[in-house]
């Protein structure tokens, strides 16, 4: 049996066709009634199946057509046809004389059955012609009928699609406001990479070639990205950097994939975009302060070490100098103090802006904490590094306007050189802060270039003021005493305590020594703290013993004496042991009192009023006036061992003892002559009437324990 | 405002000129030593300076000597204090640059009167 089949749809007439070809039928299959209808007129077939829309001639009329050719009549007419028919629809294609209306879609089976019984039916028909002749339709009621029939679906079809249309279109918009309810953007790209955005772009994004985008990208990726492109690869997470019309930095972070037609031709790339501008300003900004000085905006302690190891290997590369330059701000702590943090904080704002804008662009300043900053100069000569240092000083010589006061500073300044100072970043730091150091030292606001002199005494110094800190913790002090022998009488009337120091490294340090670096330091009035408290400590367990004893005189310094401490200190510690102030004697130098200060002399009244007596040391080395002496009444005074000293060979100095025998016995003074060596010295000061001598020729002095037994001996 | 910057060691005085400069509109800074005070006053000028004669460290006239040495301080006007009874105080403060000089004890109802004579009426406050 052969079939013809007469479908527009592609899918619909194969599906016809493989099925009739499993039956083992011939299929002749066209997608339009014309054509089918010009195969009709040279092939005879036993079945025709058709659709009724069609182009160029639809089911209708092709069912017409063939009905009213006589020698096509006879061949079976099945109508097969989709969806929106009515039954007009089937009434009208029966009146042309089709054999089965059959509406899609259909059970295979079922369809095969009409198929079968309709072939059948025919067989018959052609045994026995009714003789019903040709189906001859009048064509104005076929037109019309036709005509109303096909508006009526189509008006369907049209609703049908309107309505696919519609929610096409709320898909569309459904997609559009989730595209830009997103931070994305979108993009497509034709085959020459040009770049139209379709939603959101950035705004001042300038650039519409991909290629331009692939530029942008961080170096090392820029490579990359064109080898993708050029590949036509799929790419993703590019971050991409601009500078728009504003200036503004902006970050895009890109993806994007190759899309190809039908015929896989490359078209162009379709993907997004996102502005992570912010995002990554973000973690630049972590990544700063992690870095930088957040009141200053300038680099900090940890990137100078790193910056500094990389310019000095850059420097041995180029065989160059580096010249470190480490700043302090004079005066700051006062200011800070003064006028309060703002105000310090605005200082140090204002500092650094100075000292920047004397430097080179190259040179970076890094602040190291506080009121200390530290340059890095690279490539340059001490020349170079002369002249912008004294620019730097030049330039804190006006004024600073903070928070509408004048503030006058000045800023220190110490160099060091590599690699003539040294090579390594530590100990040019090191070297550049002693020449700061030294600069402070010499009247600050100026600068000093490192030398190997200044490396040593201040080092030491300092080491010996930390030791010193460390000592009074770690008991390296220790207390010795040295008789006060009343010559006349042979009998011990006193004894002054003196501090040691056995230091951990250099052994003993002399007594001076200890004392002038504790005075340049307030640790002096830790010291003296430490001693009297010592002394009472000791002279308590010698009471407790049973021991009697002489006075105790304790060196008391000079800044201790302008001190508003010093009645604390003295109304407490001995009370505490329970010491009587009497058996204390207090023994300050001569130029402590020299000042003329209210401190000094409300604390020298009180002393005198809380029982202890008061001795004057070093007598007749400094220029106190018989006045003071008088006034602050002093009830002893110690004969310098410079007098002592040259007292066998000196008329001069034993015209001055004379004379300070005689003021002491006028003013009711008690007299000790200290650092009496010989039976000599002894004899010429007994002699004038100094009878209570102190030095070697009687005693050095002494642990505690050769006191205690001399104590005991004295008992017995 | 004018800042008054006052060179004086006893907590009481003190506080009783920094009151009465206070009440009349002035802000006032101190210093309780002198060498204090001469920093003070040459790192952060104040408009006038009210000085102690009798100070812990070093002495008014050494203050007043330190801070007309340098340029910044030469022209501020200072007025000192003091409750010296000697006779030649007077010319050796002025001799050593001092603008002017109140005797102690001070009085609370003149003293400001005393010290716009020298440094003018505040117009500002």
């Amino acid at each position: 049996m052969k079939i013809l089949i007469a479908e527009d749809d592609d899918n619909s007439r194969q599906l016809l066709v493989d099925l009739f070809h499993s039956k083992g039928e011939e299929v002749a299959s066209f997608d339009n009634g014309l054509n089918a209808l010009a195969y009709l007129h040279a092939n005879p077939v036993d079945l025709i199946v058709s659709d009724i829309l069609m182009p160029e001639m639809d089911g209708y009329g092709l069912c017409r057509a063939v009905k009213q050719n006589i020698s096509m009549q006879h061949i079976p007419f099945v109508f097969y046809t989709a969806t929106y028919t009515s039954s007009q629809d089937e009434r009208f294609a029966m009146s042309l004389g089709a054999a089965a209306f059959l509406i899609k879609p259909m059970d295979l089976y079922a369809f095969l059955d009409v198929i079968a019984e309709v072939t059948k039916k025919d067989a018959k028909q052609h045994r026995a012609p009714k003789g019903r002749g040709l189906y001859r339709v009048a064509p104005v009621k076929f037109d019309k009928q036709h005509t109303d029939l096909v508006r009526a679906k189509l008006d369907k079809k049209i609703i049908e699609l309107n309505q696919e249309r519609q929610k096409l279109i709320e898909s569309e918009a459904r997609f559009r406001d989730f595209a830009e309810a997103s931070a994305d953007w979108f993009w497509e790209s034709d085959a020459v990479l040009n770049i139209h955005a379709l939603s959101g772009s950035p705004s001042g994004l300038s650039v519409c070639n991909l290629k331009d985008i692939a530029k942008a990208c961080q170096s090392h990726l820029a490579d990359d990205m064109l080898h993708v492109l050029h590949q036509r690869l799929p790419f993703s997470d590019f971050i991409v950097h601009f500078v728009d019309a504003n200036d503004q930095h902006m970050y895009l972070r890109v993806s994007g994939k190759p899309i190809f037609d039908e015929k896989l031709n490359f078209i162009g790339y379709r993907g997004v975009g996102k502005d992570v501008s912010e995002m990554i300003a973000l973690n630049r900004k972590v990544e700063f302060l992690a870095s930088h000085d957040e009141l200053t905006g300038l680099p900090n302690r940890n990137v100078f070490k790193t910056n500094l190891g990389l310019a000095l290997k850059k420097a041995e590369r180029n065989l160059e100098q580096v010249l470190l330059l480490y700043f302090d701000i004079d005066h700051f702590k006062l200011v800070n103090d003064t006028l309060g943090h703002e105000a310090g904080d605005q200082l140090l704002m204002m500092a650094t802006k100075r000292i920047v804008e004397c430097a080179r662009s190259s040179d970076v300043l890094y602040r190291m904490g506080g009121d200390e900053f530290v340059m890095v100069i690279e490539s340059a000569t001490p020349q170079d590094g002369h002249r912008i240092v004294r620019d730097i000083v030049k330039a804190f010589s006006l004024h600073f306007e903070i928070l509408g006061q004048r503030v006058y500073t000045s800023v220190s300044i110490g160099v060091s050189v590599y690699p003539d100072d040294a090579t390594d970043s530590q100990t040019l730091l090191t070297y550049a802060d002693l020449a700061m150091y030294r600069t402070k030292q010499n009247g600050r606001n100026s600068f000093e270039f490192y030398t190997p002199n200044m490396n040593f005494i201040p080092k030491q110094w300092m080491d010996m003021e930390h030791g010193m800190r460390l000592a009074l913790h770690k008991d390296e002090f220790h207390m010795v005493y040295q008789p006060q022998l009343d010559a006349e009488r042979n009998e011990v009337v006193g004894m002054e305590a003196l501090i040691r120091w056995t230091h951990p490294d250099h052994g003993l340090i002399a007594t001076n020594e200890l004392i002038r670096i504790a005075e340049q330091s307030s640790l002096i009035n830790n010291i003296d703290d430490w001693v009297l408290e010592e002394v009472c400590r000791q002279m308590r367990a010698w009471i407790d013993a049973g021991y009697e004893l002489p006075r105790v005189s304790v060196n008391m310094s000079a800044r201790h004496l302008r001190s508003d401490n010093l009645m604390h200190l003295l109304n407490n510690i001995p009370q505490h042991y329970g010491i009587d102030p009497r058996m204390l004697c207090i023994e300050i130098t001569e130029h402590a009192i020299l000042e003329e200060s209210t401190t000094v002399r409300n604390n020298m009244q009180a002393i005198k009023k809380a029982g202890f007596s008061i001795s004057l040391d070093d007598f007749g080395t400094g220029h106190s006036s018989l006045l003071y002496l008088k006034r602050w009444a002093v009830d002893e005074v110690k004969i310098d061992r410079t007098f002592v000293n040259d007292l066998v060979n000196s008329d001069e100095d034993r015209a001055i003892v004379r004379a300070m025998v005689a003021l002491a016995e006028a003013l009711d003074l008690d007299l000790v002559g200290e650092g009496v060596e010989n039976q000599h010295q002894a004899d010429i000061l007994l002699a004038s009437g100094c009878k209570v001598i102190q030095g070697y020729f009687y005693s050095k002095p002494v642990s505690p324990e050769q006191v205690t037994h001399w104590l005991r001996k004295n008992v017995n | 405002m004018k800042t008054a910057l006052i060179i004086e060691d006893n907590d009481n005085n003190l506080e009783l000129i920094r009151f009465i400069l206070q009440q009349a509109g002035y802000r006032v800074r101190f210093a309780m030593t002198g060498l204090e005070g001469v920093q003070q006053a040459l790192a952060i000028p104040p408009d006038f300076i009210v000085l102690d004669i009798q100070l812990p460290d070093i002495n008014g006239l050494e203050v007043l000597k330190r801070i007309r040495a340098n340029a910044i301080g030469a022209t501020v006007p200072i007025i000192a204090m003091t409750s010296y009874a000697m006779s030649g105080d007077k010319e050796r403060l002025l001799a050593a640059g001092c603008t002017s000089y109140i005797e102690k004890p001070i009085d609370p109802m003149t003293v400001i009167a005393q010290i716009e004579a020298v440094i003018g009426k505040d117009s500002t406050s």
